[in-house]
């Protein structure tokens, strides 16, 4: 049956109005998680607040669930599913200019949205930054192309290159997620408490 | 803490559940897929056809092991097809409620079409999803009318073998034609001049 736009079961018009409301669902759950506190968010590095990685592995974790599900049940078929290729340089690269710009602004690029639109002034600077950092990456486009479009793995899933059915992956991933949960809470108990 | 918190505790249980679930529901996570290199050696192999004479014997033989797939569309079908024959359009082929059908155990299915085209890509799409016993009949409809409701005499230095091909031949054409057992000759006897009755126009008795 799904995904429903694809498919033809809705008109490719109502594409803006869907990514508008998903948008704002998306900016709000953010906003009520306390993503919009980069305090709150850099916790994740020092060990006192670990919001990041539990808000968004259940995520991860409801949306594979869900997504397997309905494969099987057949209202949508993952091989029509569009999965990025993985360029293996870029990724590794990027995850590491990613993970500094975190640490150093607190933010990542749709909370740093997420709080700016709630008039935090880090935010704002935060935004200006990503703009640049924009400019700065398309102006100088050629000389990166190379490593950019470097190892290009394909549409590459774990399960897949390790050789395991997809359920038994996502099982996996289930308990290593449910355990990390554990372990945060742990750390997060002895860990200094921080007001923000 | 979360340690204390019953929240925790039961969406893991509820996760786990779940997780669990996927593993009882698809234990494969994949449908089976024949490999290109395995789908392309199949197709090499011509023991998937099935001679027009050898479907006649069986489907005369009642053979129960036989399951005659007609893959051309409903309206075809139903203007001629082969006694006992199912009619599943290549179209329709791949949609589950053909499933049981097409993967019935101990069935050999019979594929035809009116000629070899449309049942070989019917033959392909099932064999690429698995299944199995899979056979076309050579030449399909067109073929089998030839051979079978008009089958051509051979010359009288003919070997017994074609001698004998050719009386299973008759034979199966009084089969599925109904006909009397007198050989039909080639050229047509006289009209025979219709009479008919005249109507008795006059209402009798009443009430």
């Amino acid at each position: 049956m799904g995904p429903l736009i694809p498919q033809g079961v809705i008109d490719p018009a109502w594409n803006n109005v869907f990514a508008l409301l998903i948008g704002l669902a998306f900016g709000f759950i953010l906003e009520s998680s306390g993503f919009s506190s980069s305090r709150k968010l850099a916790g994740v590095f020092y060990g006192y607040d670990f919001v990041v990685l539990k808000v968004f592995m259940t995520a991860v974790m409801v949306c594979m669930i869900g997504l397997l599900y309905f494969d099987y049940m057949g209202w949508m078929k993952l091989s029509s599913i569009y999965i990025l290729p993985t360029f293996l340089y870029s990724v590794i690269i990027g995850g590491v200019i990613m993970g500094f710009g975190f640490i150093l602004g607190g933010y990542c690029p749709g909370t740093s949205f997420c709080g700016a639109v709630i008039g935090k002034i880090d935010a704002m600077f935060f935004t200006v930054g990503l703009y640049l950092g924009i400019l700065f990456f398309s102006v100088l486009y050629p000389v990166f192309e190379k490593i950019y479009h470097a190892a290009n793995l394909g549409p590459v899933q774990v399960h897949d290159l390790i050789g395991i059915p997809a359920a038994w992956f996502a099982f996996a991933f289930l308990v290593a997620g449910l355990i990390a949960f554990f372990v945060v809470s742990k750390i997060e108990a002895r860990a200094k408490k921080v007001e923000y | 803490m979360m340690m204390k918190d019953k929240a925790y505790w039961i969406l893991a249980a509820v996760l786990l559940m779940l997780g669990g679930g996927l593993l009882v529901f698809s234990p494969a996570g994949k449908p089976d897929e024949l490999p290109p290199e395995e789908l392309f050696r199949a197709m090499h192999d011509s023991s998937r056809f099935l001679h027009t004479d050898e479907v006649t014997r069986r489907i005369i033989e009642e053979d129960p092991s036989l399951l005659l797939i007609d893959v051309r569309n409903s309206e075809s079908f139903r203007s001629f097809s082969l006694p006992g024959a199912v009619n599943i359009p290549v179209t329709d082929l791949l949609l589950p409620e053909w499933e049981d059908y097409l993967r019935a155990p101990g069935m050999e299915k019979v594929l035809y079409s009116n000629d070899d085209i449309m049942a070989g890509q019917a033959w392909i799409l099932c064999t690429r999803v698995g299944i199995t016993d899979l056979y076309i009949m050579r030449g399909g409809l067109n073929l089998w009318a030839d051979h079978i409701l008009v089958p051509e005499a051979p010359p009288e230095t003919a070997s017994m073998e074609l001698t004998d091909r050719y009386r299973f031949r008759l034979g199966a054409r009084l089969y599925f034609t109904g006909g009397t057992g007198a050989e039909v000759s080639v050229m047509q006897a006289e009209p025979i001049p219709v009479v008919r009755r005249e109507k008795k126009t006059t209402i009798q008795g009443g009430c």
